[in-house]
């Protein structure tokens, strides 16, 4: 489970999430929707203090982490609970596939190296890459980049997972091997937090979905609902402008 | 006066005992001076509060005085700092115990941090500030993302600016013979003197120098090609 609670950010005079309260159930998926500069991406970045926010609480499971007031130490024992996966991947490059899964079961967990790399391995081969272990990142398309970012992520059993657009900078024809590795580890009943502008594949895979704009929750709702009857004009705009309602008509021949 | 080749040779051969002085001097100075450079360019680049204008000052004084001023200022400073430091301890005239091969090793490392700190500076700011982001994503400390991820990346970036330092040391460890330090110079000075043959000794203590800076290069080039495997079209 995961509750945001007050979350407010302000780059200078510019206020970007103007306290934001969430609350995601253990094993649900959640999609966050909302045009550029709504503040979807920051507000992802605050879960995982990789962005510090000005105020509020983030709570995984029993622990509240007040953002105010965070020590260093509270904030790494914070972000272990985490994994991440980034729109442009950023696996560490001076490592192969199999190493940037390893490193951290091995340098944070304490993991000894076979038994990391028992881990690893399994977690690349989840994701369709268990040919690909020894390759460095400069030689993956970025499909298979990302599917790696992806096993990073979950070989570390996060109890919440973050997907910050993570199909944004693919080539159009790579986007599908990437959102059928996330559809299939979202089954597996992780708790995950997707920012992203696949509509149907949100409404597809995320229980519920949030609609953001100008850092506020516009609305949320079980996802069916939110697509089919936008409470708010904002959301409908929005969803006709990105063709939402054409790609839900030929979802079929899409997914 | 002509070309004594068959001296010239021999002394190849006297000259090339020095050659692990030589080696030494620049190994030593360069592997202190990227530890040196490694903390200098961390500090700067974190903005830490107190040593970041020291560290500053450091890296402009160095690289706005000569070697040979290093050399002399740790020669005749260290002294006066090490006795007036012994002496609130009780023990007089310490620093006569130093090695001369102490105050040279001293100030080569001082000169090649200020140098490689602006080099590994460099080299920093080329990783993508997404590696770091990664690294804390998957739960590391901030030395732990330094060392693992982010200076890695920043060394293999600044290989060849680390190679041109690693010549310039290697150059610069002539001027160790000014304190009577015997490397490849000093010695090919010595040789000389022994018969006024100063063109085939210098000649051969040249070549001793080129072929170091030949190796250095290629060894250089041979570690970026292995790098290469892993950064295609650079590593940021």
């Amino acid at each position: 489970m995961i509750r945001l609670s007050g979350i407010r950010k302000r780059f200078g005079a510019n206020e970007v999430l103007k306290g934001i309260d969430l609350e995601v159930s253990t094993g649900e998926v959640m999609a966050i929707l909302g045009p550029s500069g709504s503040g979807k991406s920051t507000l992802l970045r605050c879960i995982n203090v990789l962005e510090r926010a000005d105020e509020g609480v983030v709570q995984i499971g029993e622990h509240a982490l007040d953002l105010r007031k965070a020590s260093r130490a509270d904030i790494l024992a914070h972000r272990r609970r985490t994994g991440m996966v980034f729109q442009h991947y950023n696996l560490f490059r001076h490592m192969t596939a199999l190493q940037n899964v390893m490193e951290a079961l091995v340098t944070v967990r304490g993991m000894s190296k076979s038994a990391a790399r028992e881990k690893s391995v399994r977690a690349l081969e989840q994701v369709g890459l268990g040919h690909k272990l020894d390759e460095y990142p400069a030689r993956l398309s970025g499909g298979q980049q990302q599917r790696v970012g992806i096993a990073r992520a979950i070989a570390l059993d996060p109890e919440v997972l973050l997907l910050d657009e993570p199909t944004s900078s693919l080539d159009p024809e790579l986007v599908s091997e990437v959102l059928d590795t996330i559809r299939a580890i979202a089954g597996q009943g992780i708790t995950m937090l997707i920012v992203t502008h696949e509509l149907a594949f949100a409404r597809e895979v995320a229980d519920r979905t949030v609609f953001m704009e100008n850092g506020v929750i516009v609305e949320q709702g079980r996802s069916a609902d939110l697509f089919e009857r936008p409470g708010s004009e904002r959301a409908r705009q929005f969803l006709r402008h990105h063709g939402g309602y054409r790609r839900l008509a030929s979802r079929q021949s899409i997914l | 006066m002509s070309f004594d080749l068959e001296f010239a040779v021999r002394a190849l051969f006297l000259i090339a005992s020095a050659l692990p002085t030589t080696f030494m001097l620049t190994l030593v100075s360069t592997v202190c001076g990227l530890v040196i450079g490694i903390a200098v360019a961390l500090i700067r680049l974190n903005n830490v509060r107190v040593l970041s204008p020291l560290a500053a000052f450091y890296v402009s004084f160095i690289r706005g005085t000569p070697v040979l001023m290093h050399l002399f200022l740790v020669y005749f400073g260290l002294p006066v700092l090490i006795d007036e430091a012994g002496s609130w301890f009780g023990a007089a005239n310490l620093s006569v115990r130093i090695p001369l091969v102490g105050f040279v090793l001293t100030a080569f490392s001082l000169t090649a941090g200020a140098y490689l700190s602006e080099v590994v500076r460099s080299g920093i700011s080329a990783v993508d500030r997404g590696q770091l982001e990664a690294a804390y994503a998957v739960g590391m400390t901030r030395g732990q993302a330094y060392r693992r991820v982010v200076l890695p990346q920043a060394l293999a970036a600044s290989l060849p600016n680390l190679a041109n330092i690693v010549v310039g040391m290697l150059h610069g460890s002539t001027l160790a013979f000014t304190l009577t330090v015997v490397e490849i110079f000093g010695k090919a000075q010595l040789v000389a003197a022994q018969g006024w043959n100063y063109l085939e000794s210098f000649a051969a203590a040249a070549l001793l120098y080129w072929g170091l800076t030949v190796l250095i290069e290629h060894l250089a080039a041979r570690l970026e090609r292995r790098i290469n495997r892993f950064a295609k079209g650079g590593v940021a």
